[in-house]
Formats: structure tokens, C-alpha cells, sequence
């Protein structure tokens, strides 16, 4: 008789050399943000704002740092425990967002600090901010998490970025869009005012126009790594994703950003070109919902190796825009009026999709009913969070109305971003042995159902 | 011919059959009493004892549950729902609904007429939705286990419990008592407590017939007469609910490596 029964070794999971290099951008972030602060530059904390409020920032000269980025760095490197404490010791609730909590003990311990981040704090530590750029998008928590954080930094003010995010059928009344882009573009003036007066400098629009246009280049370029994913085998996972996503998420502007894509494409062109999968083997093909478990990340490498399933799309909200048609452009000269757009169409691109699958909320709901097509799909792994809950409140309805509607079953494993105390991995690896059987199930349903893939 | 052993080594029972070409030939059960490794040697005792065989005669061994890394032989570890959903079907092939409320949690399978799982769902780790609360309330109640059924069967007026957790539901059980609630009425309340919790999963999961119980809570017969009113079914439960995993372990060890 042979044994199974071993200890699950860990592996990261990242199958691209250029997914390994991709955590010089997180790096990057952090470092130039120190500097900035030796030398008094004025740095912001921000939360992803989908580049609503990001470009114009940096385009102002603020080094920006990113709470969310940082949270889930400190959680891969095994640092975001002790600051989960330290936000649990200041009253906070365990069941708040866990980039929250991190940044709230990641806080108290800097402020306590006289502002010197703390001897061997991940990635250097967050310098302290002059400013926090929050953002209502995707979440309700994040309008207060950054108004908590004043508490250690009462001298730095917060400004909320808004977007209008309609429901799937209201996105398509007449004169929606020009309205919200218009809502959009006179909320950003009000934006770059307060930046100027907060900064005492003036923003130079032809710099925020060579950033807009270099963002265009480097989420075109990301997009088209994803539509290089669509191959089968997958030329890469999830894990690599989540790593190469930094640069187009927090950086977009950096030409050093477009170049790393370059490299990105190459390599995963030449897979693609020579049918290599990024696991040996691949037998299922996965859509991942939600962000994963930072702290568990060789949980994936294990799911590839010993069920052969690859994760080969992830959650929409975090990918590159998919492109905006040329002539929706014409007329359009204003740098704000192109970062509405950016922003704006980011959060309505998969609306034609929901209204014809009858989805709300169209833009956390469905995308997943295009990608299980383009990527030809067999399940969800659905990672509801235990403190996000945007995460939970959609995606057990995304999951029923795949299996209803495409018959793309789905399989839900709790857990949490930060957290890892909520995430039972032995358990959850349990489920997905069963859920190969499901998958093989739903493929039979397909089948008869007549559905291509 | 081969001889397989499966295991189901759970929290509270570890069960043990042996299956020669699908043929179930002997079964086992103790109690695991939080020492894995000496309830897997009883109940292979038990199991082998039966069958007339030593372990130096089996071939394979599947294995599944919370202990099972425990089993001091060579095995091979398979899914807690690939097994109860593979064991269960081969003793009743009709059922396409599983409901299996264990010890540590309760799940919801849909099966298909292969014995394979279509669907599941499985309870958060919470006493108050698993069997645990049957024996955290018996032990309030000083009554054995098994004849919970009984009692709960002869209820008129069934307690309401008011909260979700298992630590207050002990609480409020107490409280019943010093107020005078029956032993019957706080049993028959807790299975409705119970099966709240878990009619919900099968909702959520959609109930196709044939439905069947298996499980240490298959053995309450209050529980399942309850559980069946609720969910508006029929519940279907074998001669023995308890080795529904370990004869699933065997027989999926059998396709694997067989």
C-alpha cells in the first residue's frame, strides 16, 4: 500500500518568472514614499479609487501609499498578526475589513513612533500621510475606515472620491452616462482645489495628460495579457495574477509599469504560441471570486498539483479596463474628463453582459457570466470574506445564478484577506476534492444542456 | 479478491468496514474519546475481528474524517463528502438528497444516481448547527444520548429557544429547567432549534427526492421525524447511518487504486 497521507508542502504557486519580479513595484511604493519623506514631500494614503483619484495625486507631485496593497503584503509576509492585535487592543471589531484593521494597528504603532515606522515593520512601513484619498467605490466600509485613521493623524484630512454606480437596468436611461461623467468630472475639480490648497502648489494639466495617456497604455497592454489567458491550457493563474496586478492597479502611470507588461506579455504569449500550460496537467478551469487569502496563497499551487484545477480568470473589479472605443474619445480634451471616463467605464464595462442575464448588481455579478465563455470554464471558487461584506453579500447569489444559468456549479471556501485564523485550510481543501466531482457532474449537465464549453 | 478497509475517523465515533468487490462484510464502531489512535486500533479490532482477518490481509485502505492522519497504516485520504455522498448511495442508489448531521458540522449533499456529489454544502464550525449541541444538551439534561428520541416524541409543548449559539443555548436549556420546562418540551424545542438551522442549508440547496439522514443524528428519532415535518419530506435513514463514510472511503479507494 502507498501513502498519501504527507504533509501538504507549500508552494507559492506563481508560475511566471515575471509574477516572481512583480513585487518590486509594492517595494517601490513603500520606498519612494520614505524618501519622500526625508526629503518633505507630501505623501497620501489612498485606497484604490479605480485611478479616479490616484493619477491626479501623483500628477500634483504626491507620492501615494496604499493601505489595501500594504495590508495584503504584510499578511504574505507573515506581519499583518501583530497589528491585527493592536487594532482588536484599540476596540475595533475582528469582523471589520482586515486592510482596515491592519492599517489601523500598523497606525497606532507609527503614531506612538513619533511617526518613524517601527524596526522591522514589512516592506519598510507606510511614511506618515499628509493626506488620506478614500473612496466610496465597491465598499461602505471604506468610507469610514480612513476617517477612523485621523485619530492617529488628527492633522491630515480626508477627501472621498464618489462615483455614481447604477443598477443594471437604470446604467441604460437616456442621458445616464453623460450625467454621471459630468457628476464625475465637476466632484475632481472640487478634488485638485483641495489638492492645491492642501499643497500650496498648482496642478500642471499637461503632466496629469502624460499620465492619463501612459495609464491608457499600460491597462491596454494588461488587457491583452487577459485575453491571452483565454488559451487553453492557461499560460498562467491566479497566483501569478495577483502578483503582476500591482503595477496596473497602484501604478499604472509608471513607465516602468508598461515596460514590466511588455515582459509580461512575452512570456506569457510565448506560452500560448507553444501550448504550454502555466500547471502541469490542467484539468479544471477556474474562475477565483473575491480576493484570496494573502497568508495562503500555496493553497492554489496545491489545488494545480494534486487536482490539476487552474485558476485562469479572476475577480473583474481588479483586472485592466476593457478598452473604451476610439470614438467615445472625439471631442474629449480634458485630462479629468478622461480619468471620469477611465473610472466610470471601468465600473459599468460588464452592463450589456447583466442586462442580459438580468443581473444586479450588474458590476460585482457579471462579469463572471462572460469570463465562464471567454474562459471556458468548469466552477467558481466563491472566497466570501468574513470582513468584507460587498464579498459576501453577492457572491453566494453569483454562484446559484451561474449554476442556474450556465450551469457553472460553484464551491464556497471562507476565509479572509488578513485573517488566516478564519481560514481552515485542511477544510477547504476538502471541499474542493469534492468539488472535482461536481465539476465532472456539471459538465455532463452542459452537455445535455447543449452549452458549448 | 481484495480486501479494502474504510475508515471514518470523526470527533466523536470512529468507524471502521471491511468490503471485498463491493461487498460489505464487517463494520466497527467506538468511541474516538479524544484519543484517535486507540479508537482506530478498536475499531479495527472490531471490524477485522469480525471478518475473521488480520490487517496483514487487506490490500487498501480509504480513509476520511477529522482523525484519520491518525491511522497508523498506510492509507489514502479521501474527501469526508465524496465519501458520505459514495457510502450512502450504496446503500440506498435511489437517493439524491443527503443530509448528514455529524459531530463537528451537518451538510447538505445532492447526490448524483452515480453516487457522486452534485452539489454541497457544509455548516459553519458551530456546535449549534451540528449534532455536538444533541450531546452538549443531553449532558444538561442527564439523559443518555439515545433516548432523546424517544423523549422528544412525546413532547405537547416543544420550548422555543431564542438564540444561535451553542454556549447560550446550554444556558437558556438550564433556564428551562429551573423554571420547570419537561425534559421532553426542552428536547423537542432544541430539534427545532436544530433543524431551523439546517432546514435553511437544504433550502439554499434545493431538496431533491429521494431525501435521506445520515449521521449521529440519524439515529434521534425525534430529530428526524422533526427535521422531515419541516423540510415537508420524507427522510429516508439506513439500517446504519453511522458507517455511511467509512463504506464510502472504501469504495472510492477501490476506483482510485483498486
Amino acid at each position: 500500500m502507498k501513502t498519501e497521507n504527507k504533509k501538504i508542502k507549500k508552494k507559492s504557486g506563481k508560475t511566471l518568472q515575471t509574477a516572481r519580479e512583480a513585487s518590486y513595484f509594492a517595494k517601490k511604493m513603500l520606498k519612494n514614499a520614505l524618501q519622500a519623506q526625508e526629503e518633505g514631500r507630501p505623501i497620501g494614503w489612498s485606497m484604490v479609487t479605480w485611478w479616479q483619484g490616484e493619477l491626479i495625486a501623483r500628477a500634483i507631485g504626491a507620492e501615494l501609499v496604499f493601505p489595501e496593497n500594504y495590508g495584503a503584503f504584510c499578511a504574505a509576509t507573515g506581519g499583518a498578526e501583530k497589528h491585527l492585535e493592536i487594532s482588536d487592543s484599540e476596540g475595533y471589531p475582528a469582523t471589520l475589513c482586515g486592510y482596515a484593521r491592519n492599517s489601523i494597528g500598523y497606525a497606532k504603532l507609527l503614531s506612538d513612533n513619533n511617526f518613524v515606522p517601527y524596526e522591522g515593520a514589512p516592506g519598510g512601513g507606510l511614511a506618515k500621510p499628509k493626506f488620506f484619498l478614500a473612496s466610496g467605490t465597491a465598499c461602505d466600509a471604506r468610507y469610514k475606515w480612513f476617517q477612523a485613521l485621523k485619530r492617529y493623524f488628527t492633522e491630515a484630512p480626508v477627501w472621498t472620491v464618489d462615483l455614481p454606480m447604477p443598477g443594471t437596468k437604470e446604467f441604460f436611461y437616456k442621458g445616464n452616462k453623460e450625467l454621471g461623467l459630468k457628476y464625475i468630472v465637476d466632484h475632481l475639480k472640487d478634488y485638485v482645489a483641495f489638492l492645491e490648497n492642501l499643497l500650496g502648489t498648482k496642478l500642471d494639466y499637461d503632466r496629469l495628460n502624460e499620465i492619463v495617456d501612459q495609464t491608457f497604455k499600460t491597462l491596454a497592454l494588461a488587457h491583452e495579457v487577459d485575453i491571452l489567458r483565454r488559451a487553453v491550457p492557461s499560460p498562467m493563474v491566479g497566483s501569478d495574477f495577483w502578483s503582476i496586478m500591482i503595477p496596473h492597479l497602484y501604478l499604472p502611470e509608471d513607465p516602468e509599469a508598461y515596460e514590466f507588461y511588455k515582459k509580461v506579455y512575452a512570456e506569457v504569449k510565448q506560452r500560448v504560441d507553444n501550448k504550454i500550460g502555466a500547471i502541469p496537467n490542467e484539468k479544471y478551469r477556474l474562475m477565483f471570486a473575491e480576493l484570496p487569502p494573502w497568508h495562503s496563497l500555496g493553497f492554489f499551487g496545491e489545488l494545480a498539483e494534486k487536482f490539476g484545477m487552474a485558476i485562469v480568470i479572476e475577480s473583474w473589479n481588479y483586472h485592466a479596463i476593457l478598452p473604451i472605443p476610439e470614438e467615445e474619445f472625439e471631442g474629449v480634451t480634458d485630462p479629468l474628463e478622461k480619468v471620469a471616463m477611465l473610472t466610470y467605464y471601468k465600473w459599468t464595462e460588464y452592463n450589456k453582459v447583466a442586462l442580459e442575464y438580468n443581473v444586479d448588481p450588474g458590476f460585482f455579478m457579471a462579469a463572471y457570466f462572460q469570463f465562464a465563455k471567454d474562459y471556458k470554464t468548469d466552477g467558481l471558487l466563491a472566497h466570501p470574506l468574513m470582513s468584507c461584506r460587498p464579498a459576501t453579500y453577492t457572491l453566494l447569489h453569483t454562484k446559484n445564478t451561474l449554476e442556474n444559468k450556465l450551469k457553472i456549479p460553484g464551491v464556497v471556501i471562507d476565509g479572509d484577506i488578513i485573517d488566516l485564523r478564519v481560514f481552515n485550510e485542511k477544510e477547504a481543501f476538502s471541499k474542493m476534492e469534492a468539488f472535482v466531482e461536481t465539476m465532472d457532474h456539471y459538465r455532463e449537465e452542459r452537455k445535455k444542456a447543449g452549452i458549448a464549453w | 479478491m481484495s480486501f479494502i478497509i474504510g475508515l471514518d475517523i470523526g470527533s466523536a465515533l470512529s468507524k471502521a468496514v471491511i468490503m471485498q468487490d463491493k461487498t460489505l462484510l464487517s463494520s466497527g464502531i467506538s468511541p474516538s474519546e479524544g484519543n484517535f489512535l486507540s479508537a482506530i486500533n478498536s475499531v479495527l479490532q472490531k471490524a477485522l475481528g469480525k471478518a475473521k482477518l488480520a490487517i496483514s490481509d487487506i490490500d487498501l485502505i480509504g480513509a476520511c474524517g477529522l482523525g484519520a492522519s491518525f491511522i497508523p497504516h498506510s492509507f489514502h485520504k479521501i474527501s469526508d463528502i465524496s465519501c458520505q455522498s459514495r457510502g450512502t448511495s450504496y446503500l440506498l442508489p435511489t437517493i439524491r438528497t443527503l443530509i448528514e448531521i455529524g459531530n463537528q458540522s451537518s451538510r447538505i449533499i445532492q447526490v448524483t444516481e452515480q453516487g457522486k456529489v452534485a452539489d454541497s454544502l457544509v455548516s459553519d464550525k458551530c456546535a449549534a448547527g451540528s449534532g455536538r449541541i444533541l450531546q452538549i444538551v443531553a449532558k444538561v439534561l442527564k439523559v443518555d444520548l439515545k433516548d432523546m428520541g424517544q423523549l422528544s416524541l412525546k413532547s405537547t409543548q416543544p420550548v422555543k429557544f431564542t438564540t444561535g449559539c451553542a454556549v447560550f443555548l446550554e444556558t437558556e436549556a438550564i433556564s428551562r429547567v429551573a423554571e420547570g420546562a419537561s425534559r421532553e418540551n426542552i428536547i423537542a424545542g432544541l430539534h427545532q432549534a436544530l433543524t431551523a438551522r439546517i432546514a435553511a442549508m437544504a433550502h439554499r440547496m434545493g431538496l431533491k427526492e429521494d431525501c435521506v439522514i445520515t449521521g449521529g443524528g440519524a439515529k434521534d428519532r425525534g430529530l428526524v421525524k422533526i427535521m422531515g415535518e419541516k423540510m415537508g419530506k420524507t427522510l429516508l435513514v439506513p439500517d446504519n447511518p453511522l458507517i455511511t463514510g467509512a463504506i464510502g472511503a472504501a469504495l472510492i479507494v477501490t476506483e482510485k487504486k483498486g
